[in-house]
């Protein structure tokens, strides 16, 4: 996740800001229905941000770290975390100059539509096969953080194709460099959630969309 | 690690703290674009220069400042393009670098002399939907509390640890810890502003005009850059 300035040709920016943005609309559409959780969606995002500054450098101007993707997800719901990604990365690139603004729009596509709309769906599917909420939270959230990455791969491959290969093989060699940090940040990930998860139900007094639906763990 | 502060101090001390956000992201904003849009050599090369010469004689910024938030970003980019040296070799390489290099100065350079208050109330002014703005408003308000939080969480576990590195358990209970409080801050924030009558967070920043000189200089600079490029095109291609 997070590429940084200058690594997107202008084109490939505006294609995935353009991708971004009914996104976005449908998420600040939501947030005004929510708008008696700000407060708690707002602490929520201050929290990703936090946990999404702790980062390792990657390929191809970007970064790895854990991405937070499902704990946003369960605490603000799929269809708000697009707005919240937005948020989180602006005052990332503001405040700690890192990602990029003419790449905002690519990072909130892999970090605020990709990953958490991946993360839900594989959540549901797992509950619908009859997993166990806990692998069924593992699962969602370590192949959740997978897909952020996955997204980012994909971004930065068809930037860059390979001059042999072409997109599919720089998509490999780019998801292969990243699953080197990736694939155990992502493991861990999921069980950092659930633990996480547990915590804030058993402190209880939150009533936010999606945290609901995990409260019986 | 800092997360909030510096660049935001650094940005309501700087000398162009009460130009308008409007001059400085006009300047920086358009900067990036060229940036995005001109070839790498010589263009971004130039474009650095312009960016620091404006952050480090416009504003005032000092030099370590600007190399202490600089160095960071190069370093990424420089871990970033070693896959490109071996796909695509060295001179795609350079190319990605240094217009990295221009795209982090113009970012550096806005953020630097941009308050984020600043910045959120020139985005309400332009229209931006209220709800995002509002929203923005607020993780700015609490990401100060959730920082001092961790930095709190921290330094009781350093303590406790002797100084040692945590387990993973350990330090996932802080993780959780921190939720929870923040959860916590958040709610109490909510009930404080409620008492005192107030939906949602005000916000508070000095309305500045936007100077007109400046604007025309800026707008000046990117145009004498972008037909420098024009007309040098068949020297330093698309």
């Amino acid at each position: 996740m997070h590429i940084s300035e200058g690594s997107l040709p202008l084109t490939h920016a505006a294609a995935w800001t353009c991708a971004s943005a009914p996104f976005l609309a449908h998420s600040i559409s939501k947030l005004k229905t929510l708008r008696e959780s700000r407060y708690l969606l707002a602490a929520s995002a201050g929290y990703l941000f936090t946990l999404t500054a702790l980062k390792l450098p990657s390929v191809a101007g970007s970064s790895s770290h854990p991405t937070g993707v499902a704990l946003g997800t369960v605490l603000a719901g799929p269809a708000a975390m697009p707005a919240l990604s937005l948020i989180v990365l602006l005052f990332q690139a503001l405040l700690t100059a890192h990602g990029g603004l003419t790449t905002l729009g690519a990072n909130v596509f892999s970090l605020g539509v990709a990953g958490p709309w991946a993360t839900w769906l594989l959540w549901r599917l797992a509950a619908r096969c009859g997993l166990g909420d806990q692998p069924a939270i593992i699962l969602a959230t370590a192949l959740g953080s997978l897909a952020t990455y996955a997204c980012t791969s994909l971004q930065l491959a068809l930037a860059h194709p390979d001059p042999s290969g072409g997109v599919t093989a720089a998509f490999l060699k780019f998801a292969a460099v990243f699953s080197v940090t990736q694939l155990p940040v992502a493991t861990l990930e999921a069980a950092f959630t659930v633990v996480v998860l547990r915590m804030v139900v058993n402190a209880g007094g939150v009533r936010i969309a999606g945290l609901e639906a995990w409260a019986q763990l | 690690m800092h997360v909030h502060a510096p660049l935001d101090h650094i940005a309501f001390s700087s000398a162009w703290r009460s130009r308008s956000p409007v001059d400085k992201l006009v300047l920086g904003g358009g900067l990036l674009l060229l940036a995005s849009l001109l070839p790498a050599l010589p263009w971004s090369i130039a474009i650095s220069i312009i960016a620091a010469t404006a952050a480090l004689a416009g504003a005032r910024i000092p030099l370590r400042a600007w190399l202490r938030f600089l160095a960071p970003q190069l370093a990424f980019l420089s871990a970033a393009v070693l896959p490109i040296v071996l796909g695509e070799g060295w001179p795609r390489a350079a190319s990605v670098w240094i217009r990295g290099l221009a795209g982090a100065s113009c970012m550096t350079l806005l953020a630097m002399t941009t308050p984020v208050p600043d910045l959120l109330l020139a985005a309400r002014r332009a229209h931006v939907p209220g709800v995002l703005v509002e929203m923005a408003f607020l993780v700015y308000r609490l990401i100060a509390s959730i920082w001092e939080l961790f930095e709190r969480l921290r330094l009781g576990l350093d303590l406790r640890l002797r100084g040692g590195k945590p387990s993973w358990h350990a330090a996932t209970l802080s993780a959780g810890n921190l939720l929870t409080r923040s959860l916590q801050t958040a709610r109490r924030l909510e009930r404080g502003a409620s008492l005192r009558g107030l939906d949602g967070f005000p916000l508070l920043a000095p309305r500045c005009e936007p100077s007109r000189l400046f604007l025309v200089a800026s707008v000046a600079l990117q145009l004498v850059l972008l037909a420098a490029a024009i007309m040098l095109r068949s020297r330093y291609p698309w």
